[in-house]
């Protein structure tokens, strides 16, 4: 009879570590952050490229709008939630989950730790996408409009927050994954939530504008000052309510997984 | 061929997610007829103004979602086979593996059909009973109103099917049921929203090939109603979409182990 040892209760370090090489070993991680930084470069270069600004008229411009434009980071941001989404309903649909569960029965810790390793990863890649995509957008720019540098307070908190969006994304991509545990159903529901069901809703024919408000790529163009010119623009959320709103997406979805995991038969 | 398609309506049907799907779809394209009709639109002035039943019915972005959820029913009626591992009995069952595909094309495709031609009808007939003012049953007494409804009906008839035929032909590619439905969405949903008929060339050009806008074009209702194509070319755009999925459907199939 094996008696157990002192300390053989798994870390956290080793809950930590076990995510890691799920998330390591899928081909399909690689393949979708080569995919959007990829994405945010061409978008970046396509948007800068097109852009002739008449001699004196550059203080008019709000440069930020070109490497950060409202499509591309929504198209990011549904790209982390994919990620987020496959973490969870990927381990249900294959029953890894079942291992899971039975060599860490503590559920809750194992989501803390799968977020903590999906948050890590999707913030490196909302790092690079940001970077490159403001590198990118200076480049096709040259000539017309200045001033994307990170040097620059408003650039480098725009970066920041790009950065930070996908993190967002996939956090909340794992509670709708861990709600409907189905790779097709989670993924549809993602692009459903974050860009299909705003732009329907903030389209006019329905009037829910405040529904759109309240969205997190709203509170992005707020705080991070993206928002495109527009005759009939929506109204964005004010600086304080935009990062309540930030904060509660994000505090919101780490606890809809939670709890939706530990509550469900595995 | 009919016990063909028969096996392929049993797979359709014995899916939880068919009917949830097809049925959100049909209410949400009711609902929304019927809201837009009885709201309005926001002008660009930013007031409420009163709408047109065929533009109530046939708003492009109301039917985004039903075009996406048919995509997604298609593309999981191979991707699931391929999840599943029943692909393997199905063609050992029928070796001919294009008759198979010609039963699920034709399955699919006439469920869809049937699905559009009640969202659209009803979607219709819904906006025309809620609309207000003078516009009030104007599309089915006036003719061009008439001929205009019949057009947008037979358009929607033509789209979901295409949808759903173009979500197998990649889900046929892909095989893997995050990557498809991510790709489904990102071409349907997300396409038209990144690149808009009023671009540059390039942007109208790539525009005025993606079935929305060609629906539209269609429909002259929704968004690409304005486009320069002919009403002629959007059918063949819609006709070849069609085509095209159903050949690399067919030929990927064929070529490729399961």
């Amino acid at each position: 009879m094996s008696t157990p040892t002192k300390g053989s209760r798994a870390r956290f370090s080793d809950l930590v570590a076990a995510e890691w090489i799920k998330v390591r070993s899928l081909r399909s991680t690689y393949g979708l952050m080569v995919f959007g930084i990829a994405f945010a470069a061409v978008a970046a270069w396509w948007l800068g490229h097109h852009v002739k600004v008449a001699p004196g008229a550059a203080s008019g411009f709000n440069p930020l709008i070109y490497p950060y434009n409202q499509d591309t980071w929504s198209f990011i941001t549904v790209l982390a939630a994919t990620f987020g989404a496959l973490a969870i309903s990927g381990e249900y649909s294959s029953g890894l989950i079942r291992a899971t569960f039975i060599a860490v029965p503590a559920r809750h810790r194992v989501i803390l730790a799968k977020s903590l390793v999906v948050a890590t990863v999707m913030a490196v890649f909302g790092a690079l996408s940001s970077v490159v995509s403001m590198y990118v957008a200076g480049a096709a720019l040259s000539g017309q409009l200045s001033g994307l540098s990170l040097s620059r307070g408003d650039v480098l908190r725009a970066a920041a927050l790009s950065a930070a969006l996908p993190v967002i994304g996939a956090l909340v991509g794992m509670a709708i994954g861990a709600l409907i545990r189905h790779p097709v159903g989670a993924v549809s529901t993602a692009w459903g939530v974050l860009v299909l069901l705003p732009n329907l809703l903030g389209s006019g024919t329905i009037g829910l504008g405040k529904a759109v408000e309240a969205m997190p790529i709203s509170a992005w163009m707020a705080l991070a000052d993206t928002s495109q010119p527009s005759p009939h623009s929506n109204p964005l959320p004010t600086t304080v309510f935009a990062w309540f709103l930030l904060a509660s997406w994000l505090l919101l979805s780490l606890a809809t997984t939670s709890a939706t995991v530990v509550r469900r038969d595995a | 061929m009919t016990d063909l398609c028969g096996a392929e309506w049993i797979k359709l049907w014995s899916l939880r997610s068919t009917p949830i799907g097809l049925g959100l779809a049909v209410a949400l394209a009711l609902y929304l007829a019927g809201s837009n009709s009885m709201h309005g639109t926001l002008l660009r002035s930013g007031s409420m103004g009163p709408i047109d039943p065929i533009r109530a019915a046939f708003d492009g972005p109301s039917w985004v979602l039903p075009m996406i959820g048919t995509g997604m029913i298609g593309a999981q009626s191979m991707v699931g086979e391929y999840a599943s591992g029943l692909i393997r009995t199905t063609l050992i069952a029928v070796p001919g593996r294009r008759r198979v595909v010609a039963a699920k094309v034709l399955v699919i495709a006439a469920v869809m059909a049937a699905t559009a031609l009640l969202a659209a009808v009803g979607g219709l007939a819904l906006a025309v009973a809620t609309a207000n003012g003078d516009s009030r049953g104007r599309s089915l007494t006036d003719s061009a109103s008439a001929s205009a409804s019949l057009h947008a009906i037979e358009a929607s008839v033509l789209l979901l099917p295409v949808c759903a035929l173009i979500g197998m032909a990649v889900g046929t590619l892909l095989r893997h049921a995050a990557a498809t439905g991510f790709t489904v969405c990102a071409l349907l949903g997300f396409g038209p929203l990144l690149l808009r008929p009023d671009g540059n060339r390039w942007a109208t050009d790539v525009a005025n090939v993606m079935p929305y806008y060609a629906w539209g074009r269609l429909t002259s209702a929704g968004p690409g109603a304005g486009s320069t194509v002919t009403a002629g070319v959007a059918w063949c755009i819609l006709a070849a979409w069609a085509a095209l999925s159903i050949v690399i459907t067919t030929v990927v199939l064929n070529r490729r182990d399961v």
